[in-house]
């Protein structure tokens, strides 16, 4: 089943073309590298795909519908949190809890079961003892697994993560993209923007390179750097 | 002490309309002190000073002129800020400069001031009257209501603006209607305590919260309890020592504040 269905996207800013007829698809259980130099259009189709950005030409379907709703099933990991306030009075249960709290009716409870959910994907996470530290008292590392956290306990079939180790520590890297690898093989779909070739290449399934439009698409094996610089140079 | 002072029919009256504008306010301000908003509040009440002028001059209720223009001005500044892509803080400059300057034309057509207006102006929280009481308390639950109710999607969007968007929340809605709420708490307040010191009420007892609360529930519970120890502390103070009592309440808040900061430096 395709989870994801670009189909000959455009979209420009102003005078800028960022995007030239993309056009791929992500089957289920896939776990997608996102790649390509900076301004080559990765945020911007990660923007599409959350609603923020509308194609100009061209489609996209996500879980085979045109007018994509169900956004619990799509967890979002956003860059190490440039915007980040450290001081901001939420622990990490209720930051891990934000994604699902914001599905419930105003005036609805948390019932038991969905509590128990936050408590299981922070656990997932390897969070669990640190549900009632501030937010901003963890390490760079430890608050990306909580935003995974937030994003696994609405159930989220499909996650979208933009460059999540920016600014983290090499070890934390080499956790979180561990965990991102266990995640996708309990069934997960994942597409990864991210610039640690190093780390991410022997775990992903593919590799897709963006330039405007799909560059290269093929196995991590068939990938090397060199290539990832011939690719990107050639177009 | 604060029973003796309940004697008094004024004071009961003060205390009722304190412990409102402090519920509204020490819950909006933490929302609009996290989203770096916390100056809107000045900047809504000098457009709601202008609403008055306006009301004063065209013979209205100024309560509701001065609602009146703070709304319209809530939606200005977001268009501005939306159309003209000029920043936040310099749309609600350009917007309260230009509403409080229609206020300043008409009074001087007025041929000055009336005392009215400078009731307004510095507020006294000691001749609420029972129309103030009542316009207070059902404007202000209607506030509360609507930011109980959209309490956990302000928090995502306060938190994360992008992931709570991601999450089908619908963030421009939610600042318009932030500044909707602040619009009406203004509106209400400042016939209390004044356009000089309402936007206080606003910011001090929520960053005195922030600085010590460890949960988002805490920072909602200790913004009221820091407001509510300003109120009693302040008009005890103004009662016993004769000053004006907007500005001892607002000197108890500031006092809270810098002991909530050393206290939390001190224990770090």
């Amino acid at each position: 089943m395709e989870i994801i269905e670009f189909n000959k996207v455009s979209f420009s800013y102003g005078e800028t073309n960022v995007l030239d007829g993309l056009t791929f698809t992500v089957k289920k259980g896939e776990f997608v590298a996102f790649l390509g130099h900076n301004g080559t259009g990765k945020t911007t189709a990660l923007k599409i795909m959350l609603g923020f950005l509308k194609p100009e030409k061209g489609s996209l379907k996500l879980f085979s519908q045109e007018s994509f709703k169900e956004w619990e099933k799509i967890g979002y990991v956003q860059q190490s949190f440039e915007n980040f306030d450290t001081n901001f009075p939420a622990n990490v249960f209720e930051v891990a809890s934000m994604g699902l709290l914001a599905k419930l009716n105003p005036l609805q409870k948390m019932t038991l079961e969905q509590k128990q959910k936050v408590h299981d994907a922070l656990k997932l996470v390897g969070m669990e003892q640190f549900e009632k530290r501030k937010i901003g008292e963890l390490s760079g590392g430890q608050q990306q697994r909580v935003f995974l956290a937030r994003a696994l306990a609405t159930n989220a079939e499909l996650l979208l993560l933009d460059e999540p180790t920016t600014g983290v520590d090499h070890t934390s890297q080499e956790k979180f993209y561990e965990l991102l690898k266990e995640l996708n093989e309990k069934g997960k779909t994942i597409l990864l923007i991210s610039h640690d070739l190093g780390m991410i290449l022997n775990r992903v399934d593919r590799v897709l390179v963006l330039n405007k439009k799909i560059v290269f698409d093929g196995k991590p094996k068939e990938f090397t750097k060199e290539s990832f610089v011939e690719i990107t140079e050639k177009v | 002490m604060v029973l003796e002072l309940l004697q008094y029919d004024f004071m009961q009256k003060a205390l009722l309309a304190g412990v409102f504008i402090t519920l509204i306010c020490g819950i909006l301000g933490v929302f609009l002190v996290l989203k770096r908003l916390s100056l809107i509040g000045d900047g809504i009440s000098h457009i709601a000073f202008g609403g008055i002028a306006a009301g004063i001059f065209f013979n209205l209720n100024p309560f509701f002129s001065a609602i009146a223009a703070s709304i319209a001005s809530a939606f200005a500044i977001e268009k501005l800020r939306e159309k003209t892509r000029v920043y936040s803080d310099a749309s609600i400059g350009i917007v309260f400069s230009t509403v409080l300057s229609i206020g300043v034309v008409l009074i001087s057509l007025a041929n000055g001031f009336n005392s009215d207006l400078h009731s307004f102006l510095f507020g006294n929280i000691i001749s609420v009257t029972d129309l103030d009481l009542v316009m207070a308390a059902s404007l202000g639950i209607i506030v509360l209501a609507v930011l109980l109710f959209y309490r956990r999607q302000l928090m995502y969007a306060c938190f994360d603006e992008k992931s709570a968007q991601s999450a089908g929340i619908n963030v421009s809605r939610l600042n318009l209607l932030l500044i909707l709420l602040t619009a009406i708490a203004v509106s209400i307040s400042i016939r209390i305590v004044g356009v000089l010191l309402v936007s206080s009420f606003l910011i001090i007892p929520p960053a005195s919260a922030l600085q010590i609360a460890k949960s988002f529930n805490k920072a909602l519970i200790y913004s009221v309890l820091f407001g509510l120890i300003s109120l009693i502390t302040g008009l005890i103070a103004s009662f016993y020592f004769d000053i004006a009592s907007g500005g001892a309440i607002i000197l108890s808040s500031a006092i809270l504040f810098f002991a909530a900061a050393t206290g939390k430096k001190l224990i770090k």
